[in-house]
């Protein structure tokens, strides 16, 4: 089970008092700190598995954002960081991402919120806090997903890719980079692959509804360098 | 007899003959695309990419032979073959060709039969081998499928797919009913591996990352219960 040790950091002696209060009520192992010399020798000696981290310490040259980046530096990225701020636009919701935070709570902090992320970053399961799951009505429901892959090898019959995650038989795939522009094609089969960690899935190649891409697998056919036969 | 359709180049400045060519192989099953000249000849070839290429190598004085250095380039593994099609039975064209190291040579007039068996005897060899070994960026893809986002919280939502995930990942959603929601600008996260729900289908939990308290008011909208 993942230790629970926060440490916090921010130059508004209230918040950090606040912050204490929920974490000593909810069994979480707690520290605080209020400017970023101190922060960085906490890091090394009290070693946090989470940090939570005014986005707005006032007495950093170039604070805000840099913070962030500097402290992915010094500690690296296995540290997670929640940032908090008053800001809440979008954008610099985001750029703080960009910059290393793996999540941002917007202050005043919510107790439940604060808790509830917690427990997710730290794989604490505790149905008491959770927030209820609210069903979304069916015709709201449609979504679409993407996920990387790997062409490993192509023909003019089938073309089979890597996928980390496993995708069943028969589902409908659209694939899209500068060459397949979203043609459309059907899972026909699954291959677990051992040495390489993840699945090859198999497509099909067709005539009639893949007739553009035809040329182009052909000019990547031609463009292949010959395998060496033992 | 089931032929398998092939691609084929015909270049002929000959209308006559490209027709008559046209017209016999079709017949057997393949796919043709013809030039008259050599500018679209290197056209047709650079957009068709054919697996075999019928050239008249009289074309525009005697030029043939250079579209074979034109096929190359697009073809350095040699994988087109090439049958050249000559009105003279002259050894100097013969000669050349050999040079040139192609894989027929027809005289005109073309004999029907002789067409067909050379045909039948190039024919198994037409194609191109697997590529296995691709360029980077042809070989990465993104992958893009359906799901249905059957629940949401102020910290999670619950999508269903086909897809089982199985590490922690970043997760690239789009949906309307995001949009409508205006969270767009949130991050996904999926933490935990997805669950069997049924043989093909799961469900996955994945973390929302990057709310501010407006947004939160707009899940909290959304109601817990039915009725």
């Amino acid at each position: 089970m993942k230790q629970r040790k926060i440490l916090t950091i921010d130059d508004d002696e209230d918040v950090n008092n606040l912050i204490s209060v929920i974490l000593k009520k909810n069994d979480y192992d707690y520290r605080t700190c209020e400017d970023i010399k101190e922060y960085f020798s906490q890091v090394v000696q009290y070693q946090p598995n989470l940090c939570l981290v005014d986005l707005n310490l006032g007495n950093f040259e170039g604070f805000g954002f840099g913070i962030i980046e500097t402290m992915r530096k010094k500690i690296g990225h296995d540290m997670i960081i929640i940032v908090m701020s008053r800001r809440s636009k979008p954008e610099d919701i985001n750029r703080a991402l960009e910059c290393g935070a793996n999540d941002y709570i917007q202050k005043p902090i919510d107790e439940n919120i604060l808790i509830s992320k917690l427990n997710i970053f730290l794989e604490k399961n505790n149905d008491d806090i959770s927030f209820p799951d609210r069903p979304i009505p069916g015709g709201d429901q449609d979504a679409t997903f993407e996920i990387p892959m790997n062409i490993t090898s192509i023909s003019e019959k089938s073309i089979f890719l890597y996928s980390r995650s496993y995708i069943a038989k028969g589902s409908l795939i659209s694939l899209h980079n500068s060459f397949f522009k979203g043609f459309k094609f059907g899972v026909q089969s699954v291959t677990l692959n051992r040495e390489l960690g993840g699945y090859i899935i198999e497509i099909h190649v067709d005539k009639e509804e893949h007739t553009e891409l035809l040329p182009e697998i052909r000019k990547m056919m031609l463009q292949c360098p010959p395998v060496d036969e033992d | 007899m089931a032929v398998k359709s092939k691609v084929i180049l015909l270049i002929d400045d000959d209308l006559d003959m490209l027709n008559y060519l046209r017209k016999l192989l079709e017949n057997v099953g393949h796919t043709i695309h013809t030039a008259q000249d050599l500018k679209t000849a290197q056209h047709k070839l650079t957009t068709v990419f054919p697996h075999l290429v019928l050239l008249d190598i009289n074309i525009e004085d005697e030029n043939g032979f250079t579209f074979i250095d034109e096929i190359r380039k697009v073809d350095p593994y040699k994988r087109i073959k090439i049958i050249m099609i000559s009105s003279l039975s002259s050894k100097k064209a013969l000669a050349t060709s050999k040079n040139y190291e192609t894989d027929g040579y027809l005289v005109k007039p073309v004999n029907n039969d002789i067409l067909l068996t050379t045909m039948k005897k190039i024919s198994p060899n037409l194609g191109f081998p697997e590529a296995n070994k691709l360029e980077r960026n042809f070989a990465g893809v993104m992958c893009k499928l359906i799901g249905n986002i059957t629940k949401i919280s102020e910290v999670k939502l619950t999508f269903r797919s086909k897809v089982k995930f199985t590490e922690k990942q970043k997760l690239n959603l789009n949906s309307a009913f995001i949009d409508k929601l205006e969270i767009d600008h949130a991050q996904f996260i999926i933490q935990k591996p997805s669950i069997d729900v049924s043989p093909g289908v799961y469900d996955t939990e994945a973390q929302i990352i990057g709310l501010n308290d407006n947004d939160l008011k707009e899940i909290r909208k959304i109601k817990t219960k039915k009725g």
